[in-house]
């Protein structure tokens, strides 16, 4: 999943906001994206599995969720004229046709501001059933 | 009761159907149904053109009695006795598409017709169902109970919030049940 929208991103985001390829990892005890701003970061994906529906036979019925989480810092003080179209364009990466199997497609973000940095953390949550 | 739905992969509950053929099916034996069974999986060797329903989220056996009472004035209570019984088999079950819509809808065993043509063309089944499995070698032994129907109430239903496919299902047992011990 993290691929699919990786590539979806890096096409799609051409203005002053752009994606990066690297995970979001910390130097020392600050994370990339905050020293990097206006760079989105996506990082790798968490699989969870639930059993929704149980059968007698013991071949239940499982619904798996990917969530891939992603950040991008901006400047808190100067709004990027670009970040707008930036967010959307997140929103819209849920919707990949290359996403296949999966019955719900789920996007949010919050934004948090920590001094003159506004970062937001946002996530993309696949559903699929096996 | 210890009598408990897979303790074991060998003794999950096995429902498998045919198509009725009276000269054939007069009186019912497993191996109209199933010629072996695994010792390890409890996985069935199915007859030709059986079909192992598979994805049964939950079965009940109903085996109701018919009753007729009545009253005389020299006894304190009621007399009864039972009449003929109703039997049927009703289930709920995931949809697979090859057991749902037969291998190639013919009508010419239960496996090509699947359970929708054997419910849409009202074909008479044979059933046998393992509460306990099939495999024998088991604590207590595995009991068969067959008999013999049709399928009704279907009701495949699927929405956003279940994305799956499910229906209840009932087999209207014609005649009485038949029991087979496998120790």
């Amino acid at each position: 999943m993290r691929t699919e929208l990786l590539n979806y991103l890096k096409a799609n985001l051409s203005g002053s906001i752009t994606a990066a390829a690297e995970l979001p990892w910390s130097s020392g005890d600050s994370p990339l994206y905050l020293t990097n701003k206006k760079r989105v970061y996506l990082a790798e994906p968490v699989t969870k599995q639930n059993s929704v529906i149980q059968v007698l036979s013991g071949d239940d019925i499982v619904e798996t969720v990917t969530t891939v989480e992603g950040y991008l810092a901006v400047d808190a003080k100067n709004r990027p004229i670009d970040l707008d179209s930036a967010l959307a364009t997140l929103r819209v990466a849920k919707d990949l046709s290359s996403v296949t199997d999966s019955f719900r497609k789920e996007f949010d973000y919050t934004a948090t501001i920590d001094r003159d940095v506004m970062t937001y953390t946002f996530e993309y949550r696949f559903y699929t059933i096996n | 009761m210890a009598y408990i739905n897979a303790t074991t992969a060998v003794n999950r509950v096995k429902l498998v159907l045919v198509k009725y053929d009276a000269t054939a099916h007069a009186t019912l034996e497993k191996a109209d149904f199933f010629s072996a069974a695994n010792a390890t999986t409890g996985e069935l060797t199915l007859a030709t053109g059986a079909i192992e329903l598979t994805g049964l989220q939950d079965v009940t056996i109903n085996n109701a009695n018919g009753s007729f009472r009545w009253k005389t004035l020299s006894d304190k209570g009621e007399n009864v006795i039972t009449t003929v019984s109703t039997n049927s088999l009703n289930g709920n079950f995931v949809l697979d598409p090859t057991l749902f819509f037969g291998t190639t809808g013919a009508t010419t065993t239960a496996i090509t017709a699947g359970i929708f043509g054997l419910s849409n063309n009202r074909i008479q089944v044979a059933f046998m169902i393992a509460p306990s499995g099939a495999g024998g070698g088991q604590t207590p032994d595995n009991y068969l109970i067959m008999g013999n129907g049709f399928i009704s109430s279907l009701a495949p239903k699927v929405s956003a919030d279940s994305p799956v496919w499910l229906s209840p299902l009932s087999l209207e047992v014609n005649g009485e049940y038949t029991l087979e011990v496998i120790a």
